[in-house]
């Protein structure tokens, strides 16, 4: 129990401090919205080698604390919709059996932005905003085959005991 | 699990899909925005109406826009200051003009914010204007 506080203090950090180096460098491509989406390595780390409960629990509470440190409410709404969209489909992802850590980050980071662009189109009551979905769908695969990678060579370094969960 | 060909056919999958999207958005995006048509002679504003508001309308310096029953220009005009233009909906185009260089009759079709006819020897401008303003003032990321 108490290694487990231990993993998720250490992950919640990890994942908090990325979003903060996401806050200070922001990739501006001229479209909102663009990301590496760092921290959703630290989410994948956890759903790899702790569990679903517990990546889920980790996305969460770096969400509300991100919010309340650098977002406003509506910042805070986009994330969660991204987030909890991501974590659901990178949930059934996993458990399909089929895919890599490389398609599981690319489907959680596709739809982290299709969750956002739903959100905003259902706020700004504007359906030309899936104008925008082609260009976030391919930055959120971009990222999601980089945070993929990362991950594979992460999960490679961790000690065995770490990586029960992985198959 | 290894990475393997699921992984990339996944990719491939995702890829064809965002250009799908965007295909189909370019391909129905030539329905237009709802704007507005604005009609300017000599710098003043002759009319301002949507572009749903199909029709034939005859422009000419110094008088009301007059709204046609056909494309045929009307008997009484017989000097070269007029434009006759075509308002279908979901773009405008010119189709006649006594001007000599017929310019903005060779002019695409106008449809989005931003876009004009110009016919220079009449000094007329046919422009859209986006008539309502977006109910958002800015978004933030």
């Amino acid at each position: 129990m108490n290694k487990k506080i231990a993993n998720y203090g250490l992950l919640i950090a990890l994942a908090f401090i990325f979003s903060y180096i996401e806050f200070l460098l922001p990739i501006n491509l001229g479209v909102p919205g663009v990301k590496l989406g760092l921290a959703n390595l630290v989410v994948m780390i956890a759903l790899y080698t702790m569990g679903v409960g517990d990546a889920a629990a980790i996305s969460l509470i770096r969400l509300v604390l991100v919010g309340i440190t650098f977002g406003n409410f509506a910042a805070f709404a986009y994330s969660l919709a991204g987030a909890v969209l991501s974590l659901l489909v990178m949930i059934i992802a996993k458990k399909t059996d089929k895919l890599s850590t490389l398609g599981v980050s690319v489907l959680g980071g596709v739809f982290h932005n299709v969750g956002q662009i739903i959100v905003a189109i259902i706020v700004l009551e504007t359906g030309r905003l899936v104008y925008y979905l082609p260009l976030l769908i391919i930055s959120g695969l971009v990222a999601g085959i980089l945070i993929g990678i990362l991950t594979a060579e992460i999960i490679k370094r961790l000690p065995k005991e770490r990586t029960h969960n992985e198959k | 699990m290894k990475t393997g060909k699921n992984d990339f056919i996944l990719i491939g999958i995702i890829l064809f899909l965002a250009l799908g999207i965007f295909a189909v958005y370019k391909l129905t995006a030539g329905a237009g925005d709802g704007g507005t048509v604005l009609i300017s002679v000599d710098g003043r504003e002759y009319a301002r109406f949507p572009l749903s508001q199909e029709g034939i309308y005859l422009i000419r310096k110094g008088e009301d826009i007059r709204k046609l029953d056909s494309e045929d220009i009307p008997s009484d005009i017989t000097d070269k200051g007029y434009n006759i233009l075509k308002v279908s909906g979901e773009s405008a185009t010119m189709i006649k003009a006594g001007c000599p260089d017929l310019l903005c009759v060779h002019q695409a079709d106008i449809a989005h914010t931003g876009d004009q006819i110009v016919c220079l020897p009449n000094k007329v401008v046919v422009e859209i204007v986006n008539g309502k303003t977006g109910k958002v003032d800015i978004v933030t990321n």
